[in-house]
């Protein structure tokens, strides 16, 4: 039979090298350990090869790489934070990720397409014109349209003024997009495995080995492996680690869900959010809308959520896209996010002085992985935070100079 | 086309109504009760689509949901984005096109209607099978509440496909009577109805499809689909199996599909899958479809059948029938276009091939096995397990066998016991009857417990139905299953998972899931990259991510991955299964949430007067609020300018009825309110009112408001509009869970009392003239104090507050006699020159005071302190919520930021709310990140002041007053000073009038 | 969606109950008598744990009473709700697991960070 060619655009995605990693048996000891084999794990073990030449690495994961909430997450790359601290970090990451494909030498699929935050009330509007005066002053791309330019940038939006809450404008940073998160995770695992970073799989962090205020190691429910340095990359679990170590991390594990529909044909240009009616939606490269809603009200770490939260967010994604109606949901599923009282995450050091903390993203973690990879990897390395996330140390609860991006900004996603 | 592949007779099909349908552009016809896919096939038509990679052509492959490739677009009468010609029923004005992989989303609004719909039951039967309808039928003769959910129009399942004597009648009569009794037994038996999803405490949500099998026929506007929300206290699984494929060369082309599918279309809708047939099979199973096709009629040239032991009855009957049987032999390649035209076959033992042989055939059946339909199973958390005898994962709880033997031969009486305590409302605590939690009280049945011969089905079913029955206490008597013969075929065959090759790197046209054109050799590369998990492998060659999500492609998925990589099935697993079973619709799960209903609108009890005097709306959270009233064309800067200038000069009113309303009451009340301001309110006189703060535990203002006085023990609370709810829970969680021993009791007022401020110098005039029993002067009725008196008999409060710095009177009522008091206002102020103001004419008047509004000149980093309300905290409380958390570092730092006024040099320009305030003096040469010092949060144009103004946060504010600053405005820099944040009269002397 | 039981009303559908965080974290006595390391666990700090936690939840559309649960964070499942002042039947030191050397850690490390 002759075989025609693709006739469905985005149907075929980037092939993928011919090796990704090995998965060598663990030594007894490494220079750094680093629990979870996720984004931040698997960023921060490529650039501690990278920057500071580090490369008797181990990154542990419980499960299978990046298979926690980097495989979950709705990919969403963005840098326009309310704060400077979060703007800074969050726009150092943005940076990277447009050298990043060049980098990993991994196509990542990085689509900047564009993000549209809207506003739905007069308030809104007011706390977008200070997010996005402030993001240009911080060198953020931001603009402010009005309901006429978000019909131009997604003509799908319904934009009359007789729905609940019309649509009055929207923040639009249009460096932002998406990208392929396996291919990310794997961009980062394959480069960190080549270099001699040993990823190991199926193996669950049960403790730490400790002397006085050092850890000497992990205990696992494989075997023990010491450790000159051990670091913390394991987002909700985080506290079920620190625990054993007598450290309190103000962090909350709650469920976030996502769902895909069918692959359907190019409808929708950009990534639009709403925290109004808490949607935010993509259409991913083979042709899936790809949707978030708001995190579940309670702490779980079954990666499952509620499915009435789903029917509200399919009613939001209708009622602002009326074009969806006859979408299908085709998958729903959920992660666990670490959620912190000021909605900011938690990235350095601990009492003890060789264990480092990075938790509490929440909603934030796939858009931070560059640049949380280079200031964590920094801050292993050097044993002083990085000057990104010195801003974001647990310390900042007892002084009360939390980055409360809760407040104005567009806290999800 | 003439339906030349229909069969004489036979089939569930209502060949009395031929339908006439267009695909691709053709008209053709068909039978209603076909689907797409049988209507097309009856017309010989099995080429669909084409792959969304490759671009070779699909055809039908399954005849239900689990076709991977028979993806279609469906135009009209509905148009709708890929959906399967397997389950789209044939309905008047039916058009639809094959699709490669991707949907058309239709740009035409949706005019139908969808809903959504409770049920409370004690059992629910998902599958209306043998195994299902058997299940229904004795709960229901136990007297059980049951519901039976069926996703095909047509019960029966297996039995449509399978003709069979059942309960001594034929299968077709046997499902009619059942049916009959299950209605006569006030049974809810939804047909066209999909579970899609099993959730906690005995949850299903279905969707049922109650017009598209009408087509053109129904409403546009029809209530089209409806979510059911079923909650049961037993749940009995009976969902059935689906076929597996086995993965050879060029196992795509059309004309290739499973086995058990052809039956179904033979004998459920009357329609021969070919002419000339060829079965490719490693069981039992497919011999059945070989000989129902061949006793139809149709050519079947040869079973080829990878085991070497076959069964006497098998081997007897291909001779009988005259079909050469190829024994220990596989497909090694097909060949044909747009159809099958031939097939290669090898002998094949294990290890090394033998000579290839082809065949002319125009189909090929193929059969690898059964995979019980686990999907709700797994999605309510039941543990699967891999079954080497079945190569399928089963659940983890089996039926026990040996406890149905003892059920055929007598069973155990359970005594009548409570059967009413049923009927209760679901008790408290944990007792037999709260509905089940996670697979608990989930029974599965019948080939969805792996048990795929019709005896031992209905068996499982026979047996998960009594467990549920004693667990519900119902009575019932001795019974058995229908009889039914002995089970001839589904037992176990061979596991062959693909036809393999010295390099599995080489496969690349044994598709695995075909839908995705993924194949042997992308799993092969998978593992050769490195990766173990099967989920790493899935997520490489994008396997099982489909549309049919891998109903037929996960398992085979799985069995290659461990055939190549050399790892156990066991260890490997299976992907977790995901709600939903099969795609919804969003419309459907938004059901009547959408447009207004999709969040309630409030509007106040004089809303209708608003909008009869032109009124611009707000949303304010959920209320509608009059933002201003245009008169004679004006814009809203005329508007405001006009209201704010009446409101200073005259008199204006305002619909303040939104703010919310806490009646706080009790000997503790005072006790209570004092530990929640900031200020003291256990103080306030009997008549008097007192402004207060409330803050988190964190220090930051959360609300803030008035507090009247009403009895010794009683006090009004007023909140923000927004804030109405919130507050009323934080009271609520302070008072429940920390301070119970308080006696206080909460309630909303918001709704019941309308609260109109008349504002302004001629305020006094109109008051005093409208409520002549009331002394209004300033020495009787003094600032923040409030008296009640009435408007003819009805009883009005009065309450002398300003959020303008006016004279004001806020004149409150119950809510009935709002647009009363807010008429005769309107007419007695009529000569005063009374002007209705809205939103944006008090944001003016209130800012130019320079009072915050929580939530805009505040936003959750904000103390009273930083509003420059240091006044409003008091020293004297011990504590108070929020109080320790001034004394952090952080509260004590100088780069604060404050409440400011800002007076722009240009007194016509007005700087946005939101905009960055900066202290250099250029943009020009600036390097970014520039230092913000602060931000406006408020910004009008002041006709009081003669300029614009603004309020705004500002780092080190207090102590800049009369610095300059700039704003930062479209890129450029817009000079202002800083001023205290009261700007209009800022020794109060207006209020008083 | 889960039914909560409602230890006044009985069992509910999830949608009518609203979460409100850790059980049995009482208001400190004398809160000006705490450091602010003290203060800042009292203020921000609850357990998380992956297991049997205590929970208040209040039901919002129902009665509007809080109450307290003992819950499954694995398997969100209740498994035991009790009124405001009760004690559950279910105890386990593992619920109340606020204890002064574990107050006192941050505070080491914010001293670390500031020299």
């Amino acid at each position: 039979m002759p075989m025609t060619k693709p006739r469905t655009p985005g149907a075929e995605l980037p092939a993928h090298p011919t090796f990704l990693w090995e998965s060598p048996t663990p030594k007894k000891r490494y220079d750094v350990v680093i629990v979870g084999g996720g984004g931040h794990g698997l960023a921060t073990a490529h650039y501690l090869v990278k920057n500071h030449g580090i490369t008797d690495i181990a990154v542990i994961e419980r499960g299978w790489l990046a298979g926690g909430n980097m495989a979950r997450n709705t990919t969403i790359i963005r840098s326009n934070y309310l704060w400077d601290q979060s703007t800074a970090l969050y726009e150092y990451a943005l940076q990277l990720w447009e050298g990043l494909e060049d980098d990993l030498e991994y196509p990542i699929l990085f689509s900047q397409r564009g993000v549209l935050n809207l506003a739905h009330t007069l308030q809104e509007v007011r706390d977008s014109h200070r997010r996005v005066e402030a993001n240009k002053l911080n060198g953020v791309d931001a603009e402010w349209v009005d309901a006429d330019g978000v019909r131009e940038l997604c003509p799908l939006v319904n934009t009359s003024r007789d729905i609940r809450y019309p649509v009055l404008g929207a923040t639009y940073q249009p460096r932002a997009g998406i990208a392929k998160h396996d291919y990310v995770a794997w961009g980062f695992a394959r480069k960190a495995s080549a270099a001699g970073v040993h990823l190991i799989q199926d193996t669950s962090v049960t403790g730490f080995l400790t002397t006085g205020n050092r850890v000497t190691g992990i205990r696992t429910n494989r075997s023990d492996i010491s450790a000159g340095r051990v670091a913390l990359a394991a987002a909700g679990l985080t506290s079920t680690l620190t625990d054993t170590l007598g450290i309190r991390v103000p962090i909350q594990s709650r469920p976030l869900q996502a769902l895909v529909s069918e692959l359907l044909e190019p409808v929708h240009p950009t990534v639009v959010m709403s925290n109004a009616v808490h949607l935010y939606v993509s259409q991913a490269h083979k042709g899936e809308l790809v949707m978030g809603a708001g995190v579940d009200s309670y702490t779980g770490y079954g990666q499952r959520g509620a499915f009435h939260i789903i029917e509200r967010q399919m009613a939001a994604a209708v009622e602002l896209f009326p074009v969806f109606a006859r979408a299908h949901l085709l998958r729903s599923w959920a992660g666990t996010v670490d959620v912190t009282p000021d909605a900011s995450p938690i990235v350095g050091p601990t009492p003890y002085e060789n264990l480092f903390l990075n938790c509490g993203w929440g909603t934030g973690g796939f858009k931070a992985t560059p640049g949380l990879g280079v200031a964590f990897a920094h801050t292993i390395a050097t044993g002083t935070p990085h000057r990104l996330v010195a801003p974001f140390s647990l310390d900042r609860f007892v002084s009360g100079r939390l980055v409360d991006e809760h407040g104005a900004a567009a806290v999800a996603h | 086309m003439t339906q030349q592949y229909r069969t004489p007779t036979g089939g569930h099909i209502t060949r009395d109504t031929a339908l006439s349908f267009e695909f691709e552009g053709t008209l053709i016809e068909g039978y209603a009760g076909d689907t797409l896919a049988s209507a097309l096939l009856s017309n010989g038509v099995h080429h669909v689509t084409t792959s969304i990679k490759f671009g070779r052509p699909r055809g039908i492959a399954a005849a239900g949901s689990e076709d991977p490739n028979g993806l279609i677009q469906i135009t009209t009468p509905i148009p709708e984005p890929m959906q399967l010609a397997t389950t789209v029923e044939l309905a008047p004005g039916l058009s639809a096109h094959g699709i490669p992989g991707q949907g058309t989303l239709p740009t035409e609004p949706d005019p139908a209607r969808y809903d959504t719909a409770h049920l409370h039951v004690d059992l629910l039967v998902i599958g209306a099978g043998p195994a299902g309808l058997n299940a229904a039928l004795e709960a229901a003769r136990a007297g059980a509440r049951v519901a039976l959910v069926d996703e095909q129009p047509l019960p029966g399942g297996y039995l449509l496909s399978t003709p069979c004597m059942i309960g001594g009648a034929n299968s077709t009569e046997w499902i009619a009577q059942t049916a009959a009794e299950l209605a006569a037994r006030a049974v809810i038996h939804l047909q066209r109805t999909t579970v899609f999803g099993l959730y906690d405490d005995g949850l299903a949500l279905a969707v049922e499809r109650r017009t598209d099998h009408r087509g053109s026929d129904a409403a546009p506007d029809s209530l089209r689909q409806r979510i059911w929300r079923i909650r049961a206290i037993r749940t009995i699984v009976a969902t059935g199996a689906h076929e597996r494929p086995i993965v050879f060369a060029d196992n795509d082309r059309p004309g290739i599909l499973l086995a058990g599918s052809a039956r179904t279309f033979l004998n459920r809708f009357g329609v021969r899958v070919g002419d000339s047939v060829t079965v490719f099979t490693t069981n039992d199973s497919a011999y059945s479809s070989a000989f129902d096709l061949h006793d139809a009629g149709v050519h079947v040239g040869a079973i080829i059948d990878s085991r070497l032991v076959i069964g006497t009855e098998w081997i007897e009957g291909a001779k009988i029938r005259g079909i050469p049987l190829h024994s220990g032999s596989v497909v090694t390649g097909t060949s044909g276009d747009n159809r099958l035209t031939s097939i290669t076959l090898r002998r094949f033992n294990g290890t090394s091939f033998g000579t290839a042989e082809s065949y002319e055939a125009d189909t090929l059946l193929v059969s690898g096995g059964w995979n019980p339909a686990v999907h709700l199973y797994s999605q309510a958390g039941g543990m699967l397990r891999y079954d080497e005898r079945l190569g399928a994962f089963v659940p983890h709880r089996e039926v026990d066998a040996a406890d149905v033997a003892a059920s055929r031969s007598g069973t155990t009486f359970v005594p009548h016991r409570e059967v009413d305590a049923l009927r209760r409302p679901l008790p408290r605590s944990h007792e037999k009857f709260v509905p089940h939690t996670g697979v608990d009280g989930l029974a599965i049945a019948g080939s969805a417990a792996g048990k795929f011969g019709l005896r031992e089905a209905l068996d499982s079913s026979h047996k998960a139905v009594r467990e549920a029955l004693v667990d519900l206490r119902l009575a019932h008597s001795p019974s058995r299953p229908p009889e039914v013969e002995e089970d001839r075929d589904h037992t176990p065959g061979a596991v062959l998972w693909f036809v393999p090759s010295d390099d599995p790197h080489k496969l690349t046209t044994h598709f695995v899931d075909m839908q995705r054109d993924a194949t042997v050799a992308d799993i092969a590369h998978a593992i050769s990259a490195g990766l173990r998990s099967v989920e790493h492998v899935k997520r490489y060659t994008t396997i099982g991510t489909a549309h049919d999500q891998g109903k037929t492609s996960g398992t085979v998925a799985s069995g290659i991955v461990a055939e190549i990589s050399g790892e156990k099935m066991s260890s490997l697993g299976t992907t977790r299964f995901r709600p939903p079973y099969t795609p919804v619709a969003f419309a459907a799960l938004a059901g009547r949430a959408r447009g207004h209903l999709f969040d309630p609108v409030r509007v106040t009890a004089i809303h209708d007067w608003h909008i009869a005097h032109g009124a611009e709306f707000e949303d304010v959270g959920q209320w509608k609020r009059p933002r201003y009233y245009p008169r004679n064309g004006e814009d809203m800067h005329a508007a405001v300018k006009r209201e704010t200038i009446a409101a200073r000069n005259a008199v204006g009113i305002l619909d303040g009825s939104t703010l919310g309303k806490i009646d706080v009451q009790g000997p503790d009340a005072a006790e209570f309110l004092d530990r929640i301001y900031t200020n003291i309110m256990s103080t306030l006189k009997i008549g008097s009112i007192r402004y207060g703060v409330m803050c988190g535990v964190d220090g930051m203002v959360i609300d803030d408001g008035t507090v009247l006085r009403t009895e010794e023990d009683r006090f009004l609370v007023y909140t923000t509009t927004g804030g109405a709810a919130r507050v009323l829970d934080w009271l609520e969680e302070w008072l429940q869970t920390e301070w119970p021993e308080l006696r206080v009791y909460l309630s909303s007022a918001t709704e019941h009392l309308v609260t109109f401020p008349v504002v302004g110098p001629r305020s006094r005039a109109v008051i005093g003239e409208l409520f002549p029993d009331l002394d209004a002067s300033n020495e009787a009725f003094p600032f923040m104090t409030w008296r009640d008196t009435k408007l003819a008999n009805i009883p009005v409060r009065i309450a002398r507050v300003s959020f303008s710095g006016e004279l004001a009177y806020e004149v409150s009522v119950l809510s009935w006699y709002g647009l009363e008091l807010w008429t005769r206002l309107i007419e007695t102020g009529a000569k005063h020159g009374i002007t209705p103001y809205g939103t944006e004419a008090m944001h003016v008047l209130r800012a130019e005071k320079g009072y915050p509004i929580v939530g805009q000149d505040t936003d959750g980093t904000v103390t009273p302190q930083d509003l420059g309300m240091s006044w409003v905290v008091s020293k004297k409380k011990l504590d108070f919520i929020g109080k320790r958390s001034f004394d952090r570092a952080a509260n004590r730092d100088d780069t604060r930021r404050q409440l400011v006024g800002l007076l722009p040099d240009d007194p016509t320009k007005l700087i946005p709310e939101g905009s960055q305030l900066v202290t250099i003096e250029s943009l020009d040469h600036a390097t970014v990140p520039i230092t913000m010092d602060g931000f406006v949060t408020s910004s009008y144009d002041s006709h009081a002041l003669g300029s614009t103004f603004a309020l705004a946060l500002l780092v080190g504010g207090s102590t800049r007053l009369g610095e300059k600053i700039n704003a930062v405005v479209n890129g450029e820099l817009l000079p202002a000073t800083i001023t205290n944040h009261v700007l209009f009269d800022q020794e109060g002397v207006r209020r008083d009038g | 969606m889960q039914l909560i039981d409602c230890p006044w009303c009985g069992c509910r559908e999830e949608i009518e109950f609203s979460y409100g965080g850790q059980a049995h974290i009482p208001y400190p006595d004398n809160p000006a008598e705490l450091n602010d390391t003290q203060w800042a666990h009292y203020v921000f700090f609850r357990s998380n744990p992956k297991g049997v936690c205590a929970e208040r939840w209040v039901h919002s559309a129902g009665c509007r009473r809080w109450f307290n649960a003992l819950r499954d964070t694995c398997t969100y499942h209740f498994i035991e709700t009790y009124r405001i002042g009760e004690s559950p039947s279910f105890t386990s030191a593992s619920l109340f697991p606020v204890t002064e050397s574990q107050v006192s850690v941050p505070t080491e490390a914010g001293d670390r960070k500031t020299q």
